[in-house]
């Protein structure tokens, strides 16, 4: 082994452990690939989700009552009859607003 | 040096206020917007209204009242603005009352209701509109209110399949309903262009803490009023501050809108 190739191995963990520091988000995103979940913004904070998952069944689960809400899925409102179709991705950004009654 | 008295450019040479209006007492007198009795000193450009007391001025005057109470551009931005209500109840009785006074230029009004005696806990009607529709009571008061505002009524259920006919012409709107559903209902219909701008409410049942009540804007076009969780249930009730304080939340909301501003 040449000096430079003893080189590169021993700076080498420094520069992995540099990469890693500074991209948390990339490594998020790469163990979300290998477990299957997706990181999206619903509300305004993180949420990760199986992938796959459709709107319908995140606003099923998390156990809100369709008629009363409504949804802006990455900019626009979406309606009821197209919650079940829409899958959602990796970076979405979600707001959920559920009325309550009175007035 | 030149003041504007009633709205009119006049040349003076009163150094004082009182020096001015001499001779005419018996009138209310606003010096740049506010109300005085005071003698102050005079500089050019002042706004001075003088009003008579105790009768209806002419249209005129009304202006150039509101116009130095608001300011004249904020006056002219609100004179010149059109809201329409969905829901005459707690709220939208209320938010009608404060855009009139504020000079609104035109409001829609929808109910499908009439007045019973369970709404006089917090709404804004009294015994002598028991049995008549809240469009026509509303109506009523508001051009006791301001009767230079422009209503037009519409006494009827609002449902998916007439929403967007029913506002297509008013691009601001006010969700007052009471019915969760109907609240999501006019929301997702309203919304689904994209082009309007909608101040909803949502949560000002009981007696907690007023000042849970915010507005927050939610979506690209929507801006929600109230505390989000306060649900009018059996053991929660509506009560007039609450639903008060979260209609002056949207009321203000409109009249930011209309002078441009978009933060809640």
């Amino acid at each position: 082994m040449g000096s430079t190739t003893r080189g590169v191995f021993f700076f080498m963990p420094c520069f992995c452990f540099i990469y890693i520091d500074f991209n948390k988000k990339e490594l998020h995103m790469s163990a979300n690939r290998i477990r299957g979940d997706s990181t999206l913004q619903i509300n305004g904070a993180a949420v990760t989700v199986a992938k796959g998952m459709t709107l319908l069944a995140y606003l099923t689960e998390q156990q809100y009552v369709l008629e009363r809400i409504a949804v802006e899925y990455n900019g626009n409102i979406v309606q009821r009859e197209q919650y079940g179709k829409i899958v959602l991705q990796e970076e979405d950004y979600i707001e959920i607003v559920s009325f309550v009654g009175g007035g | 040096m030149e003041v504007v008295i009633n709205g009119k450019k006049t040349e003076t040479s009163c150094c004082y206020l009182q020096e001015l209006v001499a001779g005419q007492q018996g009138q209310t007198l606003l010096y740049n917007g506010y109300q005085t009795e005071e003698n102050l000193p005079l500089q050019a450009g002042d706004q001075i209204v003088i009003l008579p007391r105790g009768v209806m001025p002419d249209r005129d005057s009304w202006e150039s009242m509101l116009a130095a109470r608001h300011t004249p551009p904020v006056h002219e931005r609100i004179r010149q603005g059109a809201v329409a209500i969905a829901g005459l109840g707690g709220l939208g009785s209320h938010i009608a009352v404060m855009l009139a006074r504020a000079g609104i230029g035109k409001l829609l009004l929808v109910d499908f209701d009439t007045v019973e005696i369970s709404n006089l806990n917090r709404q804004h009607y009294t015994v002598r509109h028991l049995g008549m529709p809240k469009t026509e009571a509303l109506a009523m008061q508001l051009q006791e209110i301001n009767p230079f505002v422009q209503i037009t009524t519409k006494q009827t259920t609002v449902c998916a399949e007439n929403a967007a006919p029913l506002f297509a012409d008013w691009p601001l709107v006010c969700e007052a309903f009471d019915n969760p559903a109907a609240k999501a209902m006019l929301v997702n219909t309203l919304l689904a262009d994209g082009q309007k701008q909608i101040v909803a409410a949502s949560g000002m049942a009981g007696y907690g803490s007023a000042n849970q009540i915010q507005t927050v804007r939610k979506m690209k076009g929507l801006y929600l009023c109230g505390d989000e969780k306060s649900e009018a249930v059996v053991g929660q009730s509506l009560m007039a501050p609450r639903v008060q304080i979260c209609a002056g939340h949207q009321a203000n909301m409109v009249l930011r809108l209309l002078l441009g501003l978009t933060t809640p």
